[in-house]
């Protein structure tokens, strides 16, 4: 029931593991997030310290997004050319983000600052996906589908003003190609300074700003993710030593069914449903990070390390 | 010339009578200590390990068996109110001059073993332990509050610090067995065994030996190559991930769809 963990120096059930990456996984096959902001603190909770918790994460997305993005792509889900701009942006933003944690880490401030873009920007996106769905969901189907077309995302005003107007064929959208590139960096620099892949925070990107077809949304947030977290996983290896492969085994082994599972419930539910269901998540993390930051911890001491 | 005034029988018996005053240890009872194991490997289903120490005193001593790491300064983080609101780590506090690990175990209430005294004087206890620690912020002063405790605190979650009295059995012989649940959270390394007999609140008898834990087979191999060849070890964990993702991806590759 029991393995010990050679770089987290601790001894896991390894029966709760598989099952954390199989709750994990299956968020991301459904909703198309790496789910590093749900599975840190779960493994921190069982006694993972915060450094090897993050970086192990982020070798068990590499298996989860891989293994969900291979079905995407197997139906057609995957739009690569957007992808590959928000890849580009995502890792300039994501170096930027590593530059200005190391600056506040010097000054003390890093910590506040992690822990309040946490809160903003969850509690954002939450709210806005929250409410947005649910109006979504009064209205009649056609109109919900309605907004994902084409013809919608060609209305959006500034982005038809800027150069390097690009079509992408497979989202069925045309804008300029520093849009993707601009907000990927925005993504990078958040995802960096909140220690995630960025998941949670590109796919209200795509559905929203980028007015993407849910089902593409989804597949093409898998492929930015997975080459983020391959990123992240041997910068992690290689500078920190911090991810425990043995760990990640075990939550790759959950993980990698949870997504197929979760990608195949994805079908059977409509995308307002799905944006509900994750808008429910955010929040509910979101609300867990207040208490954590306002009420005083049962202890005041910690290893160094982690968020 | 020298050498023979120092072999005469007045000289000889005066410096027996100076090393017996001097010497402690020769007023003591004789105490053996044994630990099994003496070797605690970690392996792949490492969840800790019972451990036994068991030896001989005198009779009608009490045992108390402390088990500790050599004393290093640790340093850790420490939160604190930022803005009066959020609670935030706020820097690092460095605890000097204290073991990581403490685990300690007695016959008898520890207080009714030992004088404060002779506690102080082989660190018996978490209030000697206190008086040692010295405990100082890494930049600016340290701040308020009672971090020994918060110390404490942190060290018993961790199950790596204890104080259990009474579970030490000692026989009508003078023989005296513990067995415990060694904390697999106890990082690899050597940890001293002590074990001090005493008597109306005095040391009797001292007596020591070590336990070393290490890591071996699969784990040892896995820690080795992450701490050695850390680029192989970060590939090798991209392709087996990415394996067992597309591996499984093709055994679903029905059962995938579009939202």
């Amino acid at each position: 029931m029991y393995m010990y963990l050679p770089i987290a120096l601790t001894s896991v059930n390894y029966l709760l593991v598989i099952a954390l990456g199989l709750s994990v996984g299956l968020l991301s096959g459904l909703f198309g997030v790496g789910g590093g902001f749900l599975m840190t603190p779960l493994l921190m909770m069982i006694g993972i310290p915060p450094t090897i918790a993050a970086a192990t994460d982020a070798n068990q997305i590499v298996a989860a997004s891989a293994s969900g993005m291979f079905s995407h792509w197997r139906l057609g889900n995957v739009d690569y050319k957007m992808g590959i701009y928000l890849l580009l942006g995502g890792f300039l933003g994501g170096a930027a983000g590593v530059q200005a944690i190391k600056l506040l880490s010097a000054t003390g401030g890093a910590d506040f600052l992690i822990k309040m873009t946490y809160v903003v920007m969850l509690g954002l996106v939450g709210s806005f996906m929250f409410v947005e769905s649910l109006v979504a969901l009064k209205k009649n189907k056609g109109a919900a589908k309605k907004q994902t077309t084409a013809s919608d995302a060609k209305k959006g005003g500034l982005f038809s003003m800027l150069p390097m107007q690009t079509h992408f064929d497979k989202s069925g959208v045309t804008f300029s190609a520093l849009v993707p590139f601009v907000l990927g960096g925005f993504v990078g620099v958040l995802a960096a300074i909140m220690g995630v892949g960025g998941g949670f925070l590109m796919v209200p990107v795509m559905i929203y700003m980028l007015r993407m077809p849910m089902h593409v949304v989804v597949g093409t947030s898998l492929f930015q993710i997975l080459f983020t977290c391959i990123e992240v996983t041997f910068l992690q290896a290689y500078y920190n030593r911090t991810v425990d492969f043995l760990l990640a085994i075990l939550l790759l082994l959950g993980s990698v069914f949870g997504a197929q599972i979760g990608t195949m419930l994805g079908k059977k539910l409509h995308g307002d449903q799905l944006k509900i269901l994750l808008s429910i998540i955010v929040l509910a993390v979101t609300v867990k990070m207040v208490l954590d930051i306002v009420l005083q911890p049962a202890n005041l001491l910690s290893y160094a390390g982690g968020h | 010339m020298s050498r023979c005034k120092l072999l005469n029988p007045f000289s000889l018996l005066l410096a027996l009578a100076v090393l017996i005053a001097a010497s402690p240890a020769q007023s003591q009872a004789a105490v053996s200590c044994q630990t099994t194991p003496a070797l605690i490997p970690i392996t792949l289903g490492y969840h800790g390990l019972p451990v036994e120490i068991k030896g001989e005193s005198a009779p009608g001593d009490d045992v108390v068996v402390k088990i500790s790491t050599a004393p290093a300064d640790a340093h850790l983080k420490y939160k604190g109110k930022a803005g009066g609101i959020f609670w935030m780590k706020l820097g690092t506090l460095i605890f000097k001059n204290i073991p990581s690990t403490y685990l300690l175990s007695t016959s008898a209430p520890i207080d009714k073993v030992l004088t404060a005294d002779e506690r102080d004087q082989n660190s018996i206890g978490f209030d000697a332990l206190h008086k040692v620690v010295k405990i100082e912020a890494e930049h600016g002063d340290l701040p308020a509050g009672d971090w020994f405790t918060e110390f404490l605190n942190f060290k018993k979650h961790e199950q790596i610090y204890a104080v259990t009295e009474g579970n030490v059995q000692v026989d009508a012989k003078g023989g005296y067995r513990l067995t415990l649940d060694w904390p697999y959270q106890a990082q690899p390394g050597k940890y001293k065994v002590e074990v001090i007999t005493a008597r109306n609140g005095r040391v009797t008898g001292k007596a020591d030996s070590s336990v070393t834990v290490e890591m071996t087979g699969i784990v040892e191999k896995i820690s080795n190559l992450a701490t050695h060849n850390r680029a192989i070890y970060g590939i090798l964990a991209i392709v087996v991930a990415l394996a067992v993702g597309f591996a499984v991806g093709n055994i679903f590759k029905k059962g995938g769809g579009a939202h």
